[in-house]
């Protein structure tokens, strides 16, 4: 694999964090790691961590 | 990960974590057998929800396998779906440690992190770190929460003329960065026509401490302060802390 400049990484923080404090986050589904759905949406009484990883196989 | 050892405290206090990455199911499902995660990773190997939070890794190019990453991060959210804190660093290393953001934004005392408490006739001194692990990146914080005896005060930075202010000095260590000390604003105490900026009752001493190192290594940190109370002062003290850090290799373990 050709390596990536700055590994794949922004130059500097001007770059996309997503949604901003005090900002809603999208609702989403996906599959677990048992392949079982996971639907995240705010139920008025959890609040969460969503974290975002580069990868769990590299 | 940190996340697996703070997860029971978590759910007591209702917080829900989901781990997004581009991986497959299989991926996933490995890597959680391997290392025993049992909180939700997530599996978004079309970036779905990558993209819909706006944070796809434009800068990969779409003919290189690790084209649908995201810029890593973590949300914190409240029960009504609004963001109450975030963490995103450009450089994908460097990342805020769970225990830290959960002690930080959740006020969530993670589980295992180190302790010491010291006491003398002028303060009890209590140092935490916020998680007894630390991943090379990881931001963690060395808080030092200082509760002063009934009636003494001790000196804040600012103060002028001969008063020996308080001071919390962190040794340097190899590969890590030590940010300055944050002293909260003091108060002012009027002494004898004079307006001196003191610290009564409690406070909180904080430095964040961010590591490459690739080992175990402590944190060793002196506090020095000299207490006074309306009558008298007392000999300047100096407390000694070390409270250890515990390297971990995977960020996700």
């Amino acid at each position: 694999m050709p390596p990536l400049p700055n590994g794949g990484d922004p130059a500097n923080d001007d770059f996309s964090s997503g949604p901003q404090i005090g900002q809603s986050v999208p609702h989403f589904t996906l599959s677990d790691q048992k392949g079982q759905p996971v639907a995240y949406r705010p139920d008025g009484q959890h609040r969460s961590l969503i974290l975002f990883h580069r990868s769990a196989d590299w | 990960m940190e996340l697996q050892q703070n997860l029971a405290a978590m759910q007591k206090c209702g917080i829900k974590p989901y781990a997004i990455s581009y991986d497959s199911v299989e991926v996933l499902g490995a890597f959680a057998t391997k290392y025993g995660i049992t909180y939700p990773l997530l599996a978004d190997p079309d970036s779905q929800a990558i993209r819909a939070f706006g944070i796809f890794n434009d800068l990969i190019p779409a003919d290189h396998s690790w084209y649908g990453v995201p810029f890593p991060g973590t949300y914190m959210v409240d029960a009504q779906g609004l963001v109450t804190d975030k963490s995103f660093y450009a450089n994908h290393g460097v990342r805020d440690g769970v225990a830290q953001m959960l002690q930080e934004s959740f006020h969530l005392t993670p589980t295992g992190r180190p302790v010491q408490r010291l006491e003398n006739a002028d303060i009890t001194a209590t140092a935490t770190l916020s998680s007894g692990t630390i991943r090379p990146g990881q931001v963690q914080t060395f808080s030092l929460d200082i509760q002063l005896k009934q009636g003494r005060h001790i000196y804040a930075p600012q103060v002028t003329g001969g008063y020996k202010p308080v001071e919390l000095v962190i040794d340097p260590i190899d590969d890590a960065q030590i940010d300055p000390v944050v002293y909260p604003a003091p108060q002012i105490l009027s002494i004898l026509g004079e307006e001196v900026p003191v610290y009564t009752d409690q406070l909180q001493l904080k430095a964040a401490v961010r590591s490459h190192s690739k080992a175990d290594f402590s944190i060793a940190a002196r506090l020095n302060y000299q207490a006074c109370d309306e009558s008298e002062c007392y000999m300047p003290q100096q407390l000694a802390f070390a409270l250890p850090l515990t390297f971990i290799d995977n960020i996700w373990q």
